[in-house]
C-alpha cells in the first residue's frame, strides 16, 4: 500500500477513527500493531513473518539482558546476528555470491552459479536498524527493557515509518507509545500542512522530473552536459521524494499523536560532508553516528589510518545499506573519503567559514561534491559513468534538451520554492499561506494518479 | 496535564526535570495574537529538538479557511468550460476531419477488394499480400501496421470497412492469444495519434472500453462535472510543451517543430542502453499480454462483441485467425490451462455467432527456419510459407462468404512446395 494511493487514504481515515473513538491506550496500540501488519503484509502477506520474527526475537533478547546481566553480551550478538543476518540474506546473497564467484574466478577457478531469486521484503532495512536500536540502547543501559510485547510490536510496525522511515529511536518513540495520547485539534493544525508538502513533493515534483532523469539514465552515451542537467534533476528527486515520504509518514503519526522526527533539513545548503550528514537523511546518519562510526573510535582514532579507516569502512557500510551493487558502495567510500579529507583540512564537525563569500565558495564545492554522488549512486553501474565522461563530440540536440531538463526542473520545485519563501518571510500570514496552500491543493489535485510510482527508497 | 511518570525513566537523580507542565503553552505574539505552540501530550523537554514543535502549524481559523475555499474556487475557474467528450481525440483534427476519414474510406473503394485482412505486424510480415491475391484469384487487401491492437482494428471495422459503399464479404483478423480481447493496450501515448485518426467526433464506446475502464465510479463523476479534473492532462501536456519550446526557441532560437525533432533524435530507441531498454519493454508488455484473463467475465468490457455486431449488422462474414507465437516452436512450451480455457471459451462464443476460427498456434509446418526476430515471420521463406498456409486455410469459408466456389492456384502452390518452403 503506497502513501499517495486512494487506498492509503481510505485505510488512514478508518484507523484514525477506530484509534481516537477506542481511547484506551492499551487497545490503541493494539489497533496500531493490528493495522500496521495488515499495512505491511497488503501485498505480500508473507513479509509479516519476518517483522514478527524480528520483533519476538529483539523483545526476548532485551528481557534476557535484563534476566541474565553477565550474558547481555550473547543476547545482543543473538539480536544483531537475527536481524543483520535477515538483512544479509534477503538483500546480499547474490551480491556476494556473485561477487565470490568473480574473485574466484580471477583466480582461475570456476565456481557453478549459486544465486537465487530472492524477493527483498520491503522496508527491511528500515525497521531492523529501528529494532537494533533497541536492543542495543538496552545493552548500554540507556534504556530499560519493556515487558508489554504490544508496545513493543506496535513500536516496531508502526505503520507511517515501517516501510521507509525516519529510522525513529526507541529511546524516543517508545515512550510515546507508553503515554496516553488525547486527541487535540493542534494535530490537525500540524498534520495538514506536512501532509500537503509531502504529497506535492511527490507527486507534483519527484515524479514529473524521475521521467527525464531516468530517460537520460538510459541513454547510452549523454553528452556530459546532458548528464550533469539530468543529475541536477535527480538530486532534486532524490530529495523531495524521500522528504515527501518523510513528511506524510510524519503527517499521519500527527494524527495519531505521536511525534516522529525530522529526517531532512535543507541538505543542499549544506558546507561540508559532515553539514551535509546532518541535514540528509538524519535518522539514518545519526544511526551509523552512535551504533557504527562513534564505536570504532570516531574523529576521536588517533593515528591518520586509523581514522582513514572508520571513515570509509562506515561511509562504505551507508552506501552497502542504500544497495546490493558496487555503485552504492563507491558511492559510500566517496563520502568517506570527503570527510576524512575534510577533517584533516581542519574543515570537518561542525566547521563554519566567516564571510559570505567563504560560505558561498564553501557550499559551491561541497554542491559539486554532492552532485558528483548522485551521479555514482543514480548510475546503472560503473562502466556506463566511464563512458558517459568520456569527452564525446558536441551535439547541440544534447543540449537542447539539457536545457530543456533544467527548464521543466525549475518549473516543477517552483512551488517548493515558494513554500520556502513563505516560511521564511510569511511564517504565520494567514493571507500568504491561504494563497499558498490553495495553489499547492490545486497542484496536487491535477498531478494525483492513482497508485502513481513507488517512492525511491522503497527500494532500500 | 502532568506527564506521569514512567516507570522505564531514567532513575530521578539523571533526571532533568522541568518545571514546564505538559499542557498547552499560549504565549503571546508581538501581535498579540495567541497561538499553541506545544501539543497537550509530550514534555517537549526530554525530546531532542528534531521532535520539537513543528513550524508548519496550519492557522485553522474562519478567515484562513474562507480565504483558502476562494483561491481553490478561482483556480478552479481557470478551468471552466467543462467538456463535453471526456477523452480528447482531436490530436489527429489536424489531419483528420470528415474529409480525411472520408478520404481513407475512399482510397480502399477503386479496389473494391470483397476480402479484407486485418491486424497489425503479424499480418504485415506475416502475408505477402501479391502472392495471397494470386493464390486464391481474388481481390483483398492487407491493412496490418505494426503496433495495432484491438482498439485500432475496432475503429478501421466501424469506422472504415464497414462504411464503403462496396463492403468486403469477409474479414479477416490475425491475433495472437489475449490480443482480441486487451482494449486498453496500445491506445496511448504514441499510438493515439493513430487512434485519433480514425475517430469520428463521438466515440463513446472507444473512450468507455479503452480510456475509461479502469475510472472508479466516484473519478468517472469527477471526470464528468469537474473541469479541472477533466483537463489535468491537457494541462500537464500544455505546460510540458509550452516549456519545452520556450526553452528551445529563447536559447537556441529553435520553432517547436525543431525542438521536437532534437529530442526525438536524442531519445531514440537506438540510443538507449537495449538491455535497460527492452527490459522496462519487457516487464510492461509481460505483464499485459500474459497475464491470464477469463474470457466470459471480460468479454463485454472488449472490443470483440462491437465488431462481431457491426459485421452482423452490415452483412460481413468475421474470420478470427490466431497466429503461431514463436515461444510455441520450444518443445518445452505448454500452453497454461488458463489459455486452454479462454480458448475453449472463445471457441463457444464464436460457435454462437457463426464465426470461424483457425488457430495456426500449434501448427507444426512452421518450424524456426522460418522465423526472423520476435515473432515475425522472415522475407525468404516464411512470409510465403505462411501465406500459402493461410490461404488454404481460408479457402472453404471464402467460398462459403462469397457465394462463389474459390480455387487455390494449385500451379502456384506446388511452385512454393518445390522451393522447399516446407
Amino acid at each position: 500500500m503506497i502513501f499517495t494511493s486512494f487506498t492509503y487514504l481510505y485505510f488512514l481515515v478508518i484507523v484514525l477513527v477506530l484509534y481516537w473513538v477506542i481511547r484506551n491506550k492499551f487497545y490503541q496500540n493494539v489497533l496500531i500493531f493490528v493495522t500496521s501488519y495488515i499495512f505491511y503484509g497488503w501485498v505480500h502477506p508473507w513479509f509479516l513473518t519476518l517483522i514478527a520474527a524480528s520483533t519476538v526475537l529483539d523483545y526476548y533478547s532485551a528481557r534476557f539482558m535484563k534476566k541474565y546481566p553477565d550474558k547481555k553480551k550473547w543476547f545482543l550478538y543473538m539480536s544483531l546476528a537475527g536481524n543483520l543476518g535477515m538483512l544479509c540474506f534477503f538483500k546480499y546473497f547474490n551480491f556476494f555470491a556473485e561477487n565470490i564467484q568473480s574473485v574466484f574466478a580471477l583466480m582461475g577457478f570456476q565456481l557453478s552459479p549459486f544465486t537465487l531469486k530472492i524477493f527483498l521484503p520491503v522496508g527491511l532495512s528500515f525497521y531492523t536498524f529501528q529494532t537494533l536500536s533497541y536492543t542495543i540502547n538496552v545493552y548500554r543501559g540507556t534504556l530499560e527493557p519493556r515487558k508489554n510485547f504490544i508496545d513493543i510490536a506496535a513500536f516496531v510496525s508502526f505503520f507511517p515509518v515501517l516501510v521507509a522511515g525516519p529510522i525513529e529511536r526507541a529511546s524516543n518513540l517508545l515512550p510515546q507509545f507508553e503515554k496516553e495520547r488525547k486527541f487535540a485539534l493542534s494535530f490537525i493544525n500540524i498534520a495538514i500542512p506536512l501532509l500537503l508538502r509531502g504529497y506535492l513533493k511527490k507527486l507534483v515534483i519527484a515524479d514529473n522530473v524521475s521521467i527525464f532523469v531516468d530517460k537520460v539514465y538510459m541513454l547510452q552515451n549523454p553528452s556530459t552536459f546532458l548528464l550533469i542537467a539530468a543529475t541536477l534533476a535527480f538530486a532534486v528527486q532524490i530529495y523531495t521524494d524521500f522528504s515527501a515520504y518523510t513528511d506524510i509518514a510524519r503527517g499521519s503519526a500527527i494524527l495519531f499523536g505521536f511525534r516522529l522526527m525530522e529526517n531532512f533539513k535543507s541538505p543542499y545548503s549544506a558546507i561540508s560532508p559532515s553539514d551535509f550528514w546532518r541535514r540528509w537523511h538524519i535518522s539514518f546518519s545519526t544511526w551509523i553516528r552512535d551504533y557504527l562510526y562513534i564505536p570504532l573510535g570516531g574523529s576521536k582514532v588517533k593515528t591518520t589510518l586509523g581514522f582513514f579507516l572508520v571513515c570509509v569502512a562506515t561511509m562504505g557500510i551507508s552506501g552497502l545499506w542504500h544497495g546490493a551493487s558496487w555503485h552504492f558502495v563507491i558511492w559510500g567510500i566517496y563520502h568517506g573519503l570527503l570527510v576524512f579529507a575534510y577533517h584533516k583540512l581542519g574543515m570537518g564537525g561542525k566547521w563554519q567559514p566567516k564571510g559570505v563569500i567563504k560560505r558561498f565558495i564553501a557550499w559551491f564545492i561541497m554542491f559539486t561534491f554532492t552532485i558528483f554522488g548522485w551521479m555514482l549512486f543514480r548510475t546503472p553501474n560503473m562502466e556506463w559513468l566511464f563512458e558517459a565522461l568520456k569527452p564525446q563530440p558536441y551535439q547541440i540536440e544534447m543540449s537542447v534538451a539539457a536545457f530543456q531538463i533544467i527548464a521543466l526542473t525549475a518549473f516543477f520545485s517552483f512551488p517548493l520554492f515558494l513554500i520556502k519563501l513563505m516560511d521564511k518571510y510569511a511564517p504565520k500570514n494567514q493571507y500568504v499561506h491561504a494563497i499558498v496552500y490553495g495553489f499547492i491543493f490545486t497542484l496536487i489535485l491535477i498531478f494525483f494518479q492513482d497508485a502513481g510510482q513507488d517512492f525511491i527508497y522503497f527500494q532500500f | 496535564m502532568k506527564s506521569k511518570n514512567n516507570q522505564y525513566d531514567k532513575p530521578k537523580s539523571k533526571q532533568k526535570i522541568s518545571k514546564k507542565q505538559a499542557s498547552p503553552v499560549i504565549k503571546e505574539t508581538e501581535k498579540k495574537q495567541t497561538e499553541i505552540i506545544n501539543p497537550p501530550l509530550i514534555d517537549e523537554d526530554h525530546l531532542p529538538k528534531e521532535y520539537r514543535s513543528c513550524e508548519y502549524a496550519l492557522p485553522l481559523k474562519r478567515k484562513f479557511i474562507f480565504l483558502l475555499i476562494c483561491v481553490f474556487v478561482f483556480l478552479n475557474l481557470l478551468f471552466f468550460p467543462v467538456k463535453k467528450y471526456l477523452v480528447d481525440h482531436s490530436s489527429g483534427v489536424d489531419f483528420r476531419d470528415d474529409l480525411s476519414l472520408t478520404s481513407l474510406i475512399y482510397k480502399l473503394r477503386p479496389l473494391k477488394a470483397e476480402i479484407a485482412l486485418l491486424g497489425n505486424s503479424m499480418l504485415g510480415r506475416g502475408i505477402d499480400n501479391d502472392l495471397f491475391r494470386n493464390l486464391i484469384r481474388n481481390k483483398a487487401i492487407l491493412i496490418g501496421p505494426g503496433g495495432a491492437a484491438s482498439a485500432w482494428y475496432f475503429l478501421v471495422v466501424k469506422n472504415i470497412l464497414s462504411r464503403q459503399d462496396i463492403k468486403p464479404k469477409v474479414i479477416v483478423l490475425f491475433f495472437r492469444d489475449y490480443d482480441l480481447t486487451l482494449p486498453t493496450y496500445r491506445v496511448n501515448d504514441n499510438f493515439k495519434y493513430r487512434i485519433d485518426l480514425l475517430c469520428t467526433i463521438n466515440e463513446a464506446v472507444l473512450d468507455k472500453k479503452a480510456y475509461l475502464a479502469n475510472y472508479s465510479k466516484i473519478e468517472l463523476g469527477l471526470l464528468k462535472y469537474w473541469p479541472l479534473y477533466q483537463r489535468r492532462k491537457d494541462f500537464k501536456a500544455f505546460m510540458d510543451s509550452t516549456i519545452k519550446a520556450k526553452t528551445a526557441k529563447s536559447v537556441f532560437g529553435y520553432s517547436k517543430i525543431q525542438s521536437d525533432q532534437a529530442i526525438d533524435k536524442v531519445f531514440a530507441d537506438a540510443k538507449m542502453v537495449q538491455s535497460i531498454l527492452t527490459k522496462f519493454q519487457n516487464n510492461y508488455e509481460e505483464e499485459l499480454l500474459v497475464k491470464p484473463q477469463n474470457f466470459n467475465e471480460i468479454l463485454n468490457t472488449t472490443f470483440l462483441p462491437n465488431m462481431v455486431q457491426i459485421c452482423q449488422n452490415t452483412g460481413i462474414q468475421l474470420v478470427l485467425l490466431r497466429v503461431k507465437k514463436r515461444n510455441y516452436l520450444d518443445p518445452k512450451y505448454k500452453e497454461n490451462e488458463a489459455l486452454t480455457k479462454y480458448f475453449e471459451d472463445m471457441k463457444v462464443y464464436l460457435k454462437q455467432h457463426e464465426i470461424p476460427l483457425i488457430d495456426f498456434s500449434h501448427d507444426t509446418r512452421l518450424n524456426e527456419s522460418h522465423y526472423a526476430d520476435g515473432d515475425h515471420l522472415n522475407t525468404t521463406t516464411g512470409i510465403k510459407k505462411f501465406t500459402f498456409m493461410v490461404a488454404e486455410a481460408l479457402q472453404p469459408h471464402l467460398t462459403k462468404a462469397l457465394g462463389k466456389p474459390v480455387m487455390i492456384d494449385t500451379v502456384l502452390a506446388r511452385q512454393i512446395i518445390m522451393k522447399n518452403v516446407e
